[in-house]
């Protein structure tokens, strides 16, 4: 470029920059009161401006030319735009209701012009209502003018703009009386910021979409303002006729711009019932408040009518009846607006006094009542429906179709609620292993809670304890002998053979599992007569986390022989908030003042910042399984084989070694909590111990790992196997993601528990495991409260993890995913809808408690 | 910055400064601007100095002097060919004195399901070509869960301008529900004249055309190496009991028979279908065929449940299928190429798009080492029915320049492109893409294309894949599903019909 044209882009820039920057300095010193403008700012402005101005003139066109830097300026204007809008609409209401008790013509003016905006917009943006005649050439006529260059676009925003900013600082500027003064710096910002739109942005919009989108809810904004200013200059007994006439005026163009598809087919009966009921209800209700009962009748009707003529009844009817609905709901309206007198004024200045709250209120009311109460009404009025299609007609009809989409759910539909395998559960390898951890868990409480002491000490517990583990092993073996034989056909004779056996040492476990119920119960009653201690279960030590994990297995084997959809979203709830809760509640009171805590606590913490999406596609190529003999490309696949690979070498020997000498940690570990008396450490070197020897005894045997030619000769096929529970190698990633959190929240939690307590329990000799179990764990009750509780409400909306993985095959679809094939795969509303009110009302219950316990609190 | 460019070029010209061929070429346009615009000139000036003091310097020639109005959509070149681009703006200016609406400065978007680079890399180069020419962009997008995304957009007002649904089924949906907008009388004379008349049948629903084609797909082929078979002495079967007996010859050989795989994201389960579909017009004919496709027999007929269980059985055989991701149900068919090629399996039943997937140059049928060919998939009576299936392009905006763009999509001149751009990316093999267009240029077609125009004239009857046919919530719903766990050994055949059955709308 030539320099002439460089000096002059840089002169003219500055003098642009130079006059908003100024503009907009004045507006501020003016709003908050300054006299001066100092030059310092004004500057400033000038200077920051440029370099914007410069930035994006010079460097950055190319650059916002390519598609993700203009999705970046677009949300950057719409943030900007967004922020201006809700101060706009903020100051702007408390202007409006200034002017009830200054000028009542404006205020009513306004409030009809703003009340027909919003109307007419709403309607003109759920599609209600068409623009028919004159929409298209008007529409047309501007987009040839407007669409002719850019050039045009660029004035075209800023003459909208500025009319748009004068409007404004005219209504502002009548607060100060400065109308005019006001108007004209708002028009000069306007057309800035305008320009500065058609400059940048404006070409990105389609101007006839944007022409169409203002033009109905500006025709409604006129007709409302005027219907508004007539309404506040005349009195009774003209008031109520105008009003009435005008609001069915209104009501007619409505009722004749509406779609033929939405428009009502009125049935006589429906809108007579409601509208009088309704009616009554209203003049109920006003004769209890002392209020006048006619107005109360007609608010009542309103309400009745719209309700009788559009709620309840069918759509696509006739261009007159919508009409005719429309005229009586506007003259309905319009008549209840008309048929209170001019207020006073004080009753005026009442207005402007009583409207300070809901202004304040305005925003959230919004945004609860667009966001949650609007969808979740319509959402339920949804699941009673069914679409339809008419004979001859295009588009799609709901009908009401009762508890039809319910019954589908829970009664007919097996893939959504299935108990009918319930019996396998017994014969299930967690149910079974839960009982007996249930079992020895309890039998270690009784003798516990017997001495009716909290230390722990000789051993004529520890007989029971280590007989009922040395069980649970050899059962843990049985079991994998015939889970290994099921899956392979040459097997198949183990299984035949080892069943018999099998079932007995079940019978046996069963059995002992209901002697040693019965001794507790005896025991309990007999400790509570003769101690008087009420302390005869006590589970707080190891044997409580046995206990624990016992139920965890019981409920994972109950919920392994349901099937379906909602079951399976239940078992996502239980599994998935339980590990979370438990593993974030270890990580965080583990990692607590230890070395590297922070470091150990970021890495755990990490994968939260992952999306279910990605992570659901980075634990599917985890689980990626090659068929044999080809390169295993997922990581736990190729882990598997390669232990397999070294359960069958010489190599195997060495492994057994070092789980020999984790053995032997392990035991250590539990002599150690001998010699101190701490059950805890016993039972965990043991419960170490065992599995390990276990594994060790699988190594040396070389059936460890997915093994060449032996029982396991396979890879693992995580989410496509094995059903149902491939569902916990799904839910494993939510697991992956939610641990983070949960330890988060503990972590602050923990370091939040007095270090008193923890100092007093010390020195009165408690070992750690009592302070965690006795001191941290209460502290922190209303914590877990809040992470159990919140879990629940994020995994019974688990959809993302399942969508990418699954996609609900393999029997792991969960309710927010078939909801979403149903509504839109499928696109059957009604069933989808049922199924999001079946998640909602899941959901309700989990967060009431929240609620509930969050007042009780401040309570 | 086109549109800044314009401003800053226009401001140029009112201010005396403009001179050069592209403003001589353009002065008759600036005159109309001007006349529509007289009364704002004062002001126009003014911002004009604004826009172009402000405006961005991305294609300006150092002596600011010979400047072009480009498109985004059409010059990749900058400025610096201003010659080139001067050349371009005269041809659209003839064009524009022609029939066709000015669509300079529109854009057209489409949505559908192909989605993988040869396929989406060839459709925008052959919709670029269109989009250049008429100074217009158009963009397309393409997804595995076309499908289910098209719902969602469709409820949500947001869905692209144009569509492209591989089932009829889907488009009959739409079109009933009033999303679509019926395709005017011109563009339906378009097409006609494009394709078989046959072709627009498809997309017309209650007697109003709703979808045009713009390409077409054979499913009855099973691809294998010719080469191979020759070394292993293996001969292409004729019958399906020459197939299977074929199959139990490569097991006993030591080589797997099959490649597959089902897995397709939102859509798996898909290629299941296929097969059903291919077996269902062989076992039971066309006009089985037909009354099951329309529901005149329940799915859990049991000639359809045999179907199913045929294939479980040849699939389930000890040896049979070879699966890249280990199960069938876990495959995806696209990973089936790779396996193919290099021996792991000898045949593999795909449409003629599973070209697209081979690797990088392999040659096609042309007796070299290594080359794919496709084998018609074999009949039971010496009938000979072929599956066809399709995508149709059908509307959700009416506008001059969407229609333009469907009626190019029909045309000719977008197959040749399409193919020319897809056998050049795959370097040379077979393109996968496939069409039923009249003036499709045959030099574009290798033998082995040649040879499934050859499949198509020597079919006996013919008959559009049938879950595309099928309300979507059995052709894309359970079908699919239901079908997946069939395979996965999750369900029986008959608890699965049973399933489909009771899930018919």
């Amino acid at each position: 470029m030539g320099a002439l044209e460089a000096i002059g882009r840089v002169v003219v820039t500055v003098l642009l920059a130079g006059g908003i920057g100024l503009i907009v300095r004045t507006l501020v010193s003016r709003m908050v009161g300054e006299k001066r403008i100092r030059l310092a700012d004004a500057v400033g402005a000038i200077v920051g401006l440029y370099m914007i101005f410069y930035l994006l003139g010079d460097r950055t066109t190319r650059f916002l030319d390519s598609g993700e830097a203009a999705k970046a300026a677009s949300t950057l204007w719409g943030v900007v735009l967004g922020v201006s809008v809700s101060a706009a609409l903020f100051v702007g209401a408390n202007v409006l209701f200034n002017q009830a008790s200054k000028n009542y013509t404006m205020f009513k003016t306004a409030l009809g012009a703003l009340f027909g905006f919003v109307t007419f917009g709403l309607l003109d943006g759920n599609r209600l209502i068409q623009w028919v005649q004159g929409r298209e050439s008007v529409a047309d006529g501007l987009h040839d003018v407007v669409n002719a260059n850019s050039f045009t676009l660029f004035l075209f925003s800023s003459l909208i703009m500025a009319a748009i900013a004068s409007a404004y600082g005219f209504a502002y500027g009548i607060t100060k009386d400065e109308p005019v003064r006001f108007m004209s710096i708002a028009a000069g910002v306007g057309a800035g910021l305008g320009a500065l739109w058609g400059l940048f942005f404006a070409e990105r919009i389609p101007v006839d979409t944007a022409i169409n989108v203002i033009w109905t809810p500006l025709l409604g904004a006129l007709l409302g303002g005027a219907l508004g200013y007539v309404l506040s200059r005349l009195d009774q007994p003209l008031r109520l006729a105008v009003g009435a006439a005008g609001g069915a005026g209104l009501g007619a163009l409505i009722g004749g711009l509406m779609f033929q598809a939405v428009s009502p087919r009125l049935e006589v009966t429906s809108f007579i019932v409601w509208t009088v009921l309704v009616a009554a209800i209203g003049a109920g209700i006003a004769r209890l408040r002392g209020t006048s009962v006619v107005n109360g009748a007609l608010t009542g009707a309103t309400i009745g009518w719209v309700i009788g003529a559009f709620v309840v009844t069918g759509t696509g009817g006739p261009r007159m009846e919508a009409i005719g609905a429309c005229v009586v709901t506007g003259a309905l309206a319009g008549g209840r607006f008309g048929s209170s007198p001019l207020p006073s004024d004080v009753q005026r200045t009442d207005i402007e006094n009583r409207s300070r709250g809901p202004i304040f209120l305005a925003p959230a009311a919004f945004f609860i009542g667009a966001g949650l109460i609007i969808p979740l009404i319509r959402t339920i009025y949804l699941s009673f429906t069914e679409s339809v299609r008419r004979e001859g007609i295009r588009g799609r009809f709901t009908e009401y179709a009762g508890l039809k989409n319910y019954r589908e759910i829970f009664l007919e539909n097996p893939t959504s609620f299935d108990v009918g395998e319930w019996d396998t559960m017994f014969t299930s390898a967690p149910f079974q292993l839960g009982l007996l951890f249930v079992v020895a868990a309890l039998a270690i409480g009784v003798s516990v809670g017997r001495r009716s002491g909290n230390s722990v000490g000789g051993s004529n517990w520890l007989v029971p304890f280590l007989g009922i583990l040395a069980l649970i092993t050899a059962f843990f073996e049985l079991r994998f002998i015939t889970s290994d034989g099921t899956e392979s056909a040459q097997s198949d004779v183990v299984e035949a053979a080892s069943t018999p056996i099998w079932r007995y040492g079940y019978l046996i476990l069963f059995a002992l599992a209901g002697v040693a119920l019965l001794y507790a119960a005896v025991t309990r009653r007999g400790a509570a007569a003769t101690t008087g201690t009420g302390h005869q279960f006590d589970l707080a030590g190891g044997q409580g986390g046995v206990f624990a994990l016992g139920l965890f297995l019981v409920v994972t084997g109950v919920f392994a022989s349901l099937r379906g959809t909602i079951f399976n979203s239940l078992w996502w709830v239980f599994t998935v908030t339980v590990l979370s809760t438990v593993m974030g509640l270890a990580v965080a009171a583990l990692a607590d003042r230890a070395k590297m805590e922070n470091v150990a606590k970021s890495i755990i913490f990490m994968p939260l910042a992952i999306s279910f999406v990605g992570a659901g596609i980075i634990w599917r190529f985890m689980f990626i399984a090659r068929p044999e003999g080809r390169p295993q490309t997922g990581v736990l696949n190729w882990t598997w084989l390669k232990i397999g690979d070294l359960a069958n070498s010489d190599w195997k020997w060495l492994g057994v070694l070092v789980l020999l000498a984790l053995v032997a940690a392990a035991l250590s570990m539990s002599w150690v909590g001998y010699k101190k008396n701490a059950s805890g450490l016993i039972g965990t070197g043991i419960g170490l111990a065992l599995p390990l020897l276990w594994l060790t005894w699988r190594l040396a045997d070389g059936r460890l790992g997915g093994v060449g030619e032996r029982v396991l000769d396979r890879t693992l096929f995580f989410i496509s196997d094995d059903l149902p529970y491939n569902n916990l190698w799904l839910m494993v990633v939510l697991i992956w993601i939610q641990t983070g959190f949960a330890m988060v929240i503990f972590s602050a939690a923990i370091k939040a528990v007095p270090s008193e307590f923890i100092e007093a329990a010390k020195v009165d000799g408690a070992t750690d495991a009592s302070i965690f179990w006795r001191i941290i764990v209460p502290s922190i009750l209303p914590t877990i409260g809040v992470v159990t509780t919140t879990l629940i409400v994020t995994v019974l909306k688990v959809f993302d993890i399942v969508r990418v993985m699954t996609n609900g095959n393999f029997e792991t679809q969960v309710i927010a995913n078939e909801m979403f094939v149903q509504a839109f795969s499928n696109r059957n509303v009604g069933l989808g809808s049922a199924l999001a009110v079946v998640l909602f009302v899941s959901v309700v219950p989990v967060v009431f408690v929240n609620v509930r316990r969050l007042q009780h609190e401040e309570g | 910055m086109v549109g800044l460019q314009a401003v800053r070029e226009d401001a140029r010209r009112l201010m005396g400064r403009g001179s050069g061929n592209a403003g001589i070429q353009n002065k008759e346009r600036v005159a109309m601007r001007l006349s529509s615009l007289k009364s704002l000139l004062a002001l126009l000036f003014a911002f004009a100095l604004v826009a172009a003091a402000c405006s961005g310097d991305d294609t300006a020639s150092d002596d600011g002097e010979e400047e072009t109005t480009t498109t985004a959509a059409a010059s990749d070149d900058g400025g610096d060919d201003s010659a080139d681009d001067s050349m371009e703006e005269d041809d659209s200016m003839e064009e524009d004195d022609g029939a066709m609406a000015d669509l300079s400065g529109t854009t057209v978007t489409i949505s559908g399901p192909e989605n993988s680079e040869v396929d989406v890399g060839a459709m925008q180069t052959a919709l670029d070509a269109f989009a250049a020419e008429n100074d217009m962009t158009i963009l397309y997008s393409g997804s595995r869960s076309f499908s289910d995304d098209i719902g969602v957009q469709a409820e949500a007002g947001t869905a692209s301008d144009l569509a492209i649904f591989p089932q009829p089924g889907k488009v009959a949906d739409f079109a009933r529900d009033g999303f679509l907008v019926p395709v005017p009388a011109d563009t339906v004379a378009v097409a006609n004249s494009n394709w078989s008349p046959d072709w627009t049948g498809f997309g017309t629903v209650d007697g109003e055309v709703f979808a045009v084609p713009s390409k077409a797909d054979l499913k009855s082929l099973v691809w294998y190496q010719p080469a191979r078979f020759e070394a292993k002495g293996y001969s292409v079967p004729e019958t399906w009991d020459e197939f299977k007996t074929l199959a139990d010859e490569m097991i006993a050989n030591g080589d797997t028979p099959l490649c597959v795989g089902i897995e397709s994201g939102g859509a798996t389960g898909w290629a299941f279908t296929d097969w059903m579909e291919d077996l269902m017009l062989r076992f039971h004919g066309p006009d089985v065929y037909d009354q099951w496709v329309n529901h005149d027999i329940p799915f859990n007929d049991p000639r359809v449940v045999e179907v199913m269980q045929e294939i479980l059985d040849l699939w389930n055989t000890p040896g049979m299928v070879f699966a890249s991701g280990g199960t069938i149900a876990t495959t995806p068919f696209a990973e089936n190429a790779e396996p193919l090629v290099d021996g792991t399996c000898m045949m593999h039943r795909q449409a003629n798009f599973f070209a697209g997937n081979f690797p990088e140059g392999t040659p096609a049928n042309d007796g070299s080492e290594g080359a794919v060919n496709a084998f018609y998939f074999p009949t039971v009576d010496g009938s000979r029915p072929i599956l066809v299936a399709g995508t149709l392009v059908s509307s959700f905006r009416d506008a001059p320049e969407v229609w333009a763009v469907m009626e190019y999509m029909t045309s000719a001149e977008y197959a040749n492109i399409r193919q020319e751009t897809q056998v050049a990316t795959l370097g040379g093999s077979t393109s996968g893409f496939l069409s039923a267009v009249n003036g499709w240029d045959s030099a574009n077609l290798n033998d082995l294309e040649k040879s499934f125009l050859q499949i198509f004239a020597d079919a006996e009857s013919a008959r559009f894949d049938a879950s595309d046919l099928m309300p979507a919530a059995v052709g894309s719903g359970t079908f699919w599903t239901e079908g997946t766990a069939a395979v996965n050994g999750d369900k029986t055949a008959q608890e699965a019909a049973d399933a489909i059955e009771a899930s018919w709308p």
